[in-house]
């Protein structure tokens, strides 16, 4: 199980951190798209 | 289960035992035992790090979870990207500058000693008891839903993971983690693709989440909190304030950026993983692995159980899914008293069936809408008041006063949900990689558990304590002897949950009184160079203390009680280190 690859995703660190962080924002704006599209507990179906 | 299904099942288990058995050789000292060398690649290390969060709880329950109450809880999961961008840049530099096996090993070079030892005494009595649930709450339902006896359902799971995880040491655990990791991924994706294959067809993918929607189960994002009251209340207070609510972006952000900081970066359980790797940068690589795929992973899991919901619509859904519940509910005299609530749930459950035709083309008005969400709440509330009369003619319960019967709690049938339509619906073959998949979740949280309670057990407290000057042989040997002892603790106090619902719930809200003090008392280290011995012990004191203050006269959700033991002890440390310099 070992490994000798050894660089940074993305380039660089600060880089790839950016980019998990961009991701994790996107997850959440893409969960709240689809509760604004399809969850309607208390209007229109 | 059919034979070929317990042939699958069986074939897994002695698979990964004789995988995990196969990792002994080379581990001959505590660097190989507890840190695999540093040579485990950061995939093994990052699967193992999501293998050992998803327990099989988290498997059962979360699927459960969603049927219930929708996909809110993927909020939780909201801070773990951030969490993990955090403690690769921070934590991962400090546990990989020197070659320590724990996490707490740090502790002492930055506190002293004291610090050092409260640190892994407050992890191994929270995770031990920790450790016992984790095998006892699945093997309630597994044991109820095979029809094998709870006992050798613990002692088995017990057994096998402490026989494999004591030969082979972390490797074994990461070894076969990747597998489960892998099983249980696996049987996760057979189960949509069954449910999307039965809910498809007949409602169309668009008319399926119109359906889901008139439920309110797609609520996986709520920014507005239920309350704008952000004063906590006391303890008892019938007012709710925003620090009450358990799933919204706020708690699941912040709240959970703490839990996961301090659960990833500070409990050994996790810790251990990334001390494997042979580089900072491979730990860091297996820490964001877990940052990508697992809002993803959890959001996923919570729709399998909407999508689990929407099935019994169409299907028709049990008033029980708990098959002891199922038993009582037969017999006179419950069965009497038992008969009208089911005549209400079946009247329920087929209005729900028909208008969820009606919605999901898109023909429904606004009076068969709201008719549906009447029924949607019926068939809840019948299925409530069943368990409700369950618990009731229980012999025990029933010789109570009433006063006392008021107090119980209706027993919850969550984590029965997603075994019963395995067992029910999912053809053969598949059944035994299901259960395989839940069997694997449960050993892959067990495995982790126990070599980290060794790791902390023998590097914190025999070789720092009792024996300073134990050769790498007699270490090692303590350690195979320490991990069956923590095996057989831990399976001791799995059999003797029987019976003891409360006990557990307590036992699962133990971490949360400390986890967010461990994560301080590291915070503390970073960001206070001065801060000595005393600060460190009188910040972990104070931190928990706070926690302990908090829990006794505010009601505040749990999920915060990271947050105020973290800030508790850099208060505390922080005066401590104060009055400790003007000395």
């Amino acid at each position: 199980m070992s490994s000798s690859v050894n660089r940074p995703p993305f380039g660089s660190w600060p880089r790839c951190y950016a980019i998990v962080c961009a991701v994790a924002l996107g997850y959440i704006a893409l969960l709240y798209w689809f509760v604004r599209a399809f969850n309607h507990p208390g209007g229109p179906a | 289960m059919s034979f070929i299904d317990w042939a699958v099942f069986n074939a897994f288990l002695v698979w990964i035992v004789v995988d995990g058995l196969r990792r002994a050789r080379g581990t001959n000292t505590l660097e190989t035992y507890f840190a695999g060398g540093r040579t485990v690649s950061w995939w093994a290390a990052g699967l193992s790090i999501m293998a050992t969060q998803a327990s099989a709880i988290t498997v059962i329950g979360t699927t459960g979870q969603g049927y219930e109450t929708g996909m809110e809880f993927v909020q939780t999961y909201f801070g773990l990207a951030f969490a993990m961008v955090l403690l690769s840049i921070f934590f991962v530099p400090l546990y990989r500058a020197q070659p320590i096996l724990t996490a707490y090993e740090f502790l002492e070079r930055r506190f002293g000693p004291a610090t050092r030892t409260l640190a892994a005494l407050i992890f191994l009595v929270s995770r031990c008891l920790a450790f016992g649930v984790v095998l006892y709450a699945p093997s309630v339902v597994m044991s109820a839903m095979l029809g094998i006896p709870l006992t050798w359902t613990v002692l088995g799971i017990g057994a096998l993971t402490t026989l494999y995880t004591t030969v082979g040491g972390v490797r074994a655990v990461i070894a076969t983690d990747v597998k489960q990791m892998l099983v249980i991924i696996g049987g996760l994706l057979l189960i949509l693709v069954l449910l999307l294959v039965e809910v498809v067809p007949a409602l169309g993918f668009t008319g399926a989440l119109r359906v889901l929607g008139a439920t309110g189960k797609l609520n996986a994002v709520e920014f507005v909190p239920e309350s704008l009251e952000f004063v906590p209340q006391l303890r008892g207070s019938a007012v709710k304030s925003f620090w009450n609510e358990k799933y919204n972006f706020w708690s699941g952000t912040l709240g959970g950026l703490f839990l996961m900081l301090s659960y990833f970066g500070c409990d050994q359980t996790q810790v251990q993983r990334i001390l494997t790797n042979p580089t900072a940068d491979e730990s860091r690589k297996a820490l964001l692995m877990s940052a990508f795929a697992k809002v993803p992973m959890q959001a996923g899991v919570l729709f399998l159980g909407v999508l689990l919901y929407l099935f019994y619509v169409l299907q028709g859904p049990p008033l029980l899914f708990d098959p002891s519940h199922v038993k009582k509910a037969g017999d006179a005299p419950l069965s009497s008293v038992i008969a009208p609530i089911e005549a209400e749930h079946r009247g329920a459950a087929e209005q729900l069936r028909r208008l969820a035709g009606r919605i999901a083309s898109g023909d429904a008005n606004g009076a068969e809408v709201d008719a549906f969400r009447r029924a949607v709440a019926t068939e809840r509330r019948a299925r409530s008041a069943a368990r409700r009369e369950v618990l009731l003619h229980d012999p025990e319960v029933a010789a109570l006063a009433p006063a006392q019967q008021k107090a119980r709690k209706t027993p919850n049938d969550t984590n029965y949900i997603f075994p019963h339509f395995v067992l029910s619906h999912v053809p053969m073959v598949f059944v035994g990689l299901i259960m395989a998949a839940i069997f694997a979740a449960m050993m892959s949280s067990a495995d982790s558990t126990l070599n980290a309670l060794t790791a902390s057990s023998i590097v914190d407290i025999y070789r720092r304590w009792l024996r300073p000057a134990a050769t790498e042989a007699q270490a090692l040997r303590a350690s195979r002897v320490t991990s069956v002892l923590w095996g057989l603790a831990a399976t001791g106090a799995a059999l003797l949950f029987r019976g003891t619902g409360s006990v557990i719930e307590v036992v699962n809200q133990i971490g949360s009184f400390f986890y967010g003090s461990l994560l301080g008392v590291f915070v503390l280290a970073m960001v206070a160079p001065r801060a000595g011995p005393r600060a460190g012990v009188i910040g972990l004191c104070g931190g928990m203390l706070s926690v302990l203050a908090t829990y006794w006269f505010l009601s505040v959700e749990f999920l915060w009680f990271n947050v105020i033991g973290c800030v508790g002890v850099l208060v505390f440390g922080g005066v401590a280190s104060a009055f400790d310099r003007r000395r």
